[in-house]
């Protein structure tokens, strides 16, 4: 038998592959650039730079007028919007696949999960196309409908709409199979036994099927929040910003900060982001948390 | 038991080990030999274009004894971009003129002046040297040029149209039933650059300042309000040159890039140059990009690599862009050639590129596309006062220059 202080080590060793990867990939871009943006690393400084303290976070807050808050609090908006609907319709569509009587089951799901399989940007790309106002598929249908025609990518609201489908359509699929595997892994008998004491579905969703699939559910609403935070190939893509009216974080930040090919004032940008991020995280696990005591 | 755990580490070893095996395969320029030069150069062009050009060069590497590798990049600018960082670079590198301003800046890429014979350069279009001159020094030698010029169906409108005036005029009359006079990529500020400089407005003045709030600015978006119009909703690039291929289009401005396209629809086409503006009555002059060769930091025999140089915009290495390519050669001979002579498209682009502007090569360029876009957006999309929305993005892109420092 190996010694104690072996087997504890074990462990170690084998995630080592997986650690030497994460560093390599994430710890050290992320340490790199906090490093950079201290330091004043742009065109004219590219061979020697050298650190200049937090000027380029006194720029960037500086630099930050009206516009940055709107857009943080567009981004705010649209996050949330994209969450609910994106809970609401994954959560009816798996309940739907959980019923048991229901055939061709597997066709359906893999139907379901196929948004998911497509690169976002050919699908950003091919929901342009649909919106287009002439000659898009959706305006065509409404006006069969005899309804007239919408400016999708025109407006800024209406932009704002045609992101919210095609993101919302993109990320179902995911939001989906985690509503499923949670409806699967719930105990039959539990309903049997509501059953029994003569439980409505209405009493039996809320009382026995949503507090078995939470557990599940917040860490995926956690990590959809922070994708739909940070989204940019859906709406630059697909709207390019509208002159700036439909610019959320990050299409901001890139048009801001990185066409300007300056490192650090980007790094600088892109942490106080992280930020943002960080500190709407924290509140969002306080949040659920005190959900969960109630 | 443990030979699933043997299997495993086995895995997770053969994963980290594919990990570095990705990042020792860098494609380190090769150091010259002792004797024999060979002169490394960086570039994206297609691999049949990549045969054409050393074959092209074979003839050179006897006379001269050089040895030319052609060492093809994806994403060539991020690449010079590092190595101009960690110094390693290739001796030559062949990319557009716009990066001149950039990556002389950033130490990549240095000047030639006074290495290359000035026999090559007054052979070459002076256009396209010009956008390889940086504040006064020359930083490359253009080989050849892209420009968009005005593509129309012959079959739709008989003549193209000389002046703007015009143009608005046949744009009206032939925007029904579905069909439309006059296309271009709305927000697009490459394609709607014609109107801007032939005005004798801009974008941005030598020393690389934003003169977006030029008077004379506001005469350009006068004819692109009223070409845009006659628009459909939503226009983009792919429709404009999907609207034309149907043949639903009597005229858009575009690049050679989309004629490959058009034959295979059959469109009974023609080309023309795009109208000269009314109220000066100076031509048009759209955004004209410059492909060359430029020296970087790292070359070690600055002479052979100045000759390298030099035959890049050579006849044979011209006529092998051309043909396999569809390239504009900015050697000025080629077009004494019957067989390039006898090609309308060629001669009606190179006709266009007389008249263009090179792309501005001052780095404030790169910080220029965006505000141009979102002002065009602003008026010739959502029809706002041109004066006021000029005003603003000269600001937003004064501010963007600035953010560069």
């Amino acid at each position: 038998m190996k010694s104690k202080a072996a087997r504890k080590l074990i462990p170690y060793f084998y995630t080592t592959p997986a650690m030497v990867v994460m560093f390599i990939l994430v710890i050290y871009p992320i340490f790199f650039s906090i490093y950079i943006s201290f330091t004043n690393m742009n065109m004219y400084h590219w061979k020697k730079y050298n650190l200049i303290g937090f000027d380029n976070y006194i720029r960037v807050l500086t630099s930050l007028d009206g516009e940055f808050y709107a857009v943080v609090l567009r981004t705010i908006i649209w996050t949330v919007i994209n969450l609910v609907i994106q809970v609401s319709i994954a959560m009816g569509l798996a309940l739907l696949l959980n019923i048991k009587e229901l055939k061709f089951k597997g066709i359906m799901r893999t139907l379901l999960i196929l948004p998911w399989a497509v690169p976002s940007y050919i699908s950003a790309l091919i929901w342009k196309g649909m919106f287009n106002h002439d000659f898009g598929i959706i305006n065509i249908l409404l006006s069969k409908l005899g309804l007239s025609k919408i400016p999708w990518l025109t407006s800024p609201v209406y932009g704002m709409a045609a992101s919210i489908i095609a993101n919302v359509w993109l990320a179902v699929p995911f939001m989906m199979i985690v509503c499923l595997g949670a409806l699967q892994s719930i105990d039959h008998t539990y309903y049997e036994a509501a059953d029994i004491d003569g439980a409505t579905g209405f009493h039996k969703f809320f009382y026995i099927t949503m507090p078995l699939i939470k557990p599940a559910l917040v860490p995926a609403v956690i990590l959809t929040s922070f994708v739909t935070f940070k989204q940019f190939d859906i709406i630059y893509l697909m709207t390019n910003g509208l002159g700036g009216k439909t610019d959320v974080v990050m299409t901001y930040a890139y048009n801001k900060a990185f066409t300007s090919s300056n490192y650090s004032l980007s790094s600088a940008f892109s942490v106080i982001i992280f930020f943002i991020l960080l500190g709407l995280t924290i509140l969002n696990m306080r949040l659920t948390k005190a959900d969960k005591e109630v | 038991m443990k030979i699933k755990k043997t299997l495993a580490l086995l895995l997770s070893l053969v994963m980290a080990a594919g990990l570095f095996s990705a990042c020792g395969k860098s494609n380190k320029p090769t150091n010259a030999e002792k004797k024999d030069v060979t002169i490394t150069v960086w570039h994206q062009y297609l691999p049949e274009v990549q045969k054409a050009i050393e074959d092209a060069y074979a003839s050179f590497t006897q006379e001269t004894g050089i040895k030319v590798q052609f060492v093809k990049q994806e994403e060539l600018s991020k690449k010079l971009e590092v190595g101009s960082q960690s110094n390693e670079l290739p001796d030559l590198v062949a990319g557009p003129n716009d990066w001149v301003g950039k990556y002389s800046i950033m130490g990549g890429i240095v000047s030639v002046d006074g290495l290359i014979d000035k026999k090559v350069t007054d052979g070459l279009m002076e256009s396209t040297v010009k956008g390889f001159t940086y504040k006064g020094k020359l930083y490359g030698i253009p080989a050849t040029f892209e420009t968009v010029t005005l593509i129309y169906n012959k079959d739709l409108i008989k003549e193209a149209p000389k002046t703007t005036d015009e143009l608005i005029a046949k744009a009206k009359e032939l925007t029904k039933d579905g069909k439309y006079g006059f296309l271009i990529p709305p927000t697009d500020a490459y394609f709607n650059s014609a109107f801007f400089y032939g005005a004798k407005g801009g974008y941005l003045d030598a020393d690389g300042n934003p003169i977006l709030n030029k008077a004379e600015n506001l005469e350009a978006a006068k004819i692109l309000t009223e070409l845009g119009k006659l628009y459909p909703k939503d226009l983009n690039h792919q429709l404009v040159s999907q609207l034309f291929k149907d043949g639903k289009a009597a005229m858009m401005i575009n690049g050679p890039w989309e004629l490959g396209g058009i034959k295979e629809k059959k469109i009974n086409y023609g080309l023309a140059k795009i109208p000269a503006l009314s109220f000066n009555k100076s031509d048009a002059s759209p955004f004209m990009g410059v492909q060359g060769m430029m020296m970087t930091s790292a070359a070690k025999d600055k002479e052979a690599a100045a000759k390298v140089m030099e035959f890049f915009a050579n006849e044979k290495v011209a006529k092998a862009l051309a043909k396999t390519g569809g390239y504009m050669p900015a050697n000025k001979k080629i077009y004494e050639d019957s067989e390039i002579k006898n090609n309308p498209d060629v001669v009606a682009f190179s006709e266009q590129a007389k008249v263009a502007t090179a792309m501005p090569n001052v780095p404030e360029m790169g910080a220029m596309w965006d505000p141009i876009s979102k002002a065009l957006q602003e008026i010739v999309v959502l029809k706002e006062a041109p004066d006021k929305v000029f005003e603003k993005y000269q600001k937003a892109a004064e501010e963007a220059i600035k953010n560069m420092k």
